[in-house]
């Protein structure tokens, strides 16, 4: 599962140096939620891309093709998302130091779980869409679709404030909130494995 | 001992093609050609082997194991070339291999670089910047670095300049010294398995029309030029009929029973795989013609 991801990062070397102008654009031009549309933009950006590859060299008949089993495709993928949004973290972490060292005029709301929290739950509810999806029809076929929910899920939120997304004063809420996540999360990996197993190459 | 790879009754229905009850056996030690048009169900097959599809009905077993159930067990023991490239292309032959590698328990990296060497692959170029030919050399060598007992080749060489084909058929034979090794190839360019092929299996219209060996094979069919006079008599000896103004061409799989009942009225010479691929297929075609 190891090599699986390191192979996303690795065919992406072109996509790894474009995230960070991504980034930077982002942080650049939002206030409020900056930090977190742009952990989101970024890791969103490496996920698709790594599938659009694929897509472009009909990689997939390669894996399976080799001794790897469609269980560990799946859970690669699911897995590579929290990876790039681990990569996307520090990408964001790095600028907002050069930025601070530079001393641009550009203030953004300080790196705390709460925003952790909210990328990470809003990227889950997103991969856990898009994913069976996309392991159904491939990338390029379903591209239009998820290109259209990240924005929707986006804007969705672009306008709420993060005190209303996480209701942090009810930690009862909170709770609730994240068990509904991992449930849909749980039940997308289902779905994939399923059509994974069956898809034909 | 079983088979290295057998494949019974086995179909496969698309809506505008179907494989109908694939039967065949290869066994430990030979390569076998897998030849027809294109269309005919070869990549269809391969990809059965392959489990990329799944059969409708019908057994395919390989190492004597279930294609399905121990599909992993069976991938470690083989190595595949396709005919696209489905390699990353921004990765070098170098990154690409080192991602391939950890997946093969039995992967030596040694004979990777022997091979490498050998066939003058260039490690750290970009697959892209790599012609066909050297993409296709690369794939080779992927598929023989891991001691594979069964190769799976689909449509390796077309495509290719006859320098490389020859280059690839060399290592093809090299790897058969190991008797345990046995390959399944599948190709329309005929000439290569007149160098290498121990069994000659023909696909037409998703059906086997023969799997024997080639020596067999040879042996039995003929092609037999005579007069026209004789023609309607003994029509049924033949696969099909070529007639011209002076008399006729034909292909037979009986060779013996020609020259009894023909005697040396015939000349009968040795047909080439392409012929009897050739005449085979145009059997459909030419029946109509007949009649008129």
């Amino acid at each position: 599962m190891y090599t699986l991801i390191k192979k996303d990062f690795l065919i992406q070397k072109r996509n790894l140096f474009l995230s960070a102008f991504i980034a930077v654009l982002f942080l650049a031009a939002w206030s409020n939620v900056s930090l977190m549309f742009s952990v989101i933009m970024v890791s969103y950006m490496l996920v698709f891309g790594a599938s659009a590859y694929e897509d472009k060299y009909n990689s997939d008949k390669l894996l399976a093709s080799l001794p790897i089993s469609k269980t560990k495709i799946v859970f690669a993928k699911y897995l590579s998302v929290y990876v790039f949004a681990a990569y996307a973290l520090v990408l964001n972490g790095l600028i907002i130091a050069v930025f601070d060292v530079l001393k641009l005029p550009i203030t953004i709301p300080p790196l705390t779980w709460q925003v952790i929290l909210a990328a990470a739950g809003i990227l889950t509810v997103y991969t856990s869409i898009a994913l069976p999806i996309i392991f159904k029809y491939g990338y390029t076929r379903s591209r239009m679709i998820t290109f259209i929910l990240i924005f929707v899920l986006m804007f969705g939120f672009g306008n709420a404030q993060l005190d209303t997304l996480l209701p942090t004063s009810e930690s009862s809420r909170l709770i609730v909130l994240i068990i509904g996540v991992l449930l849909l999360l749980a039940v997308s990996v289902w779905i994939s494995l399923h059509i994974y197993r069956r898809r034909e190459f | 001992m079983s088979s290295i790879l057998e494949l019974k009754g086995v179909t496969k229905r698309y809506q505008d093609f179907a494989l109908k009850s694939i039967d065949l056996t290869l066994e430990r030690g030979y390569i076998m050609g897998f030849i027809g048009p294109n269309g005919a169900g070869k990549s269809t097959t391969i990809k059965l082997i392959m489990n990329l599809i799944r059969k409708d009905s019908g057994e395919i077993r390989i190492f004597g194991m279930n294609h399905e159930q121990d599909e992993i067990a069976i991938k470690q023991r083989i190595g595949f070339v396709y005919d696209e490239n489905h390699y990353y292309e921004e990765l070098t032959a170098q990154e690409m291999k080192n991602i391939i590698r950890p997946f093969y328990k039995r992967w030596d990296d040694a004979l990777f670089n022997k091979y490498a060497r050998e066939l003058a692959l260039p490690l750290n170029k970009p697959i892209k910047q790599l012609s066909k030919g050297m993409k296709m050399k690369f794939a080779l060598i992927v598929a023989l670095s891991h001691h594979a007992e069964l190769l799976i080749l689909d449509e390796p060489t077309s495509g290719l300049d006859p320098v490389i084909r020859s280059e690839m058929l060399d290592i093809l034979r090299d790897v058969m010294q190991d008797e345990e090794k046995s390959i399944f190839f599948s190709t329309h360019i005929t000439s290569d398995l007149d160098k290498v092929a121990d069994y000659i299996t023909f696909i037409h219209h998703g059906q086997i029309v023969f799997s024997h060996a080639k020596d067999e094979l040879l042996e039995r069919y003929r092609i037999v030029k005579g007069d026209k006079r004789d023609l309607l008599e003994h029509r049924s000896l033949f696969v099909n009929v070529k007639e011209h103004d002076y008399g006729y061409t034909a292909l037979t799989d009986n060779g013996p029973e020609v020259r009894r009942r023909l005697g040396d009225s015939v000349i009968m010479e040795r047909p080439s795989i392409e012929d009897i691929m050739l005449y085979t297929i145009r059997k459909d075609e030419h029946r109509d013609v007949h009649i008129n």
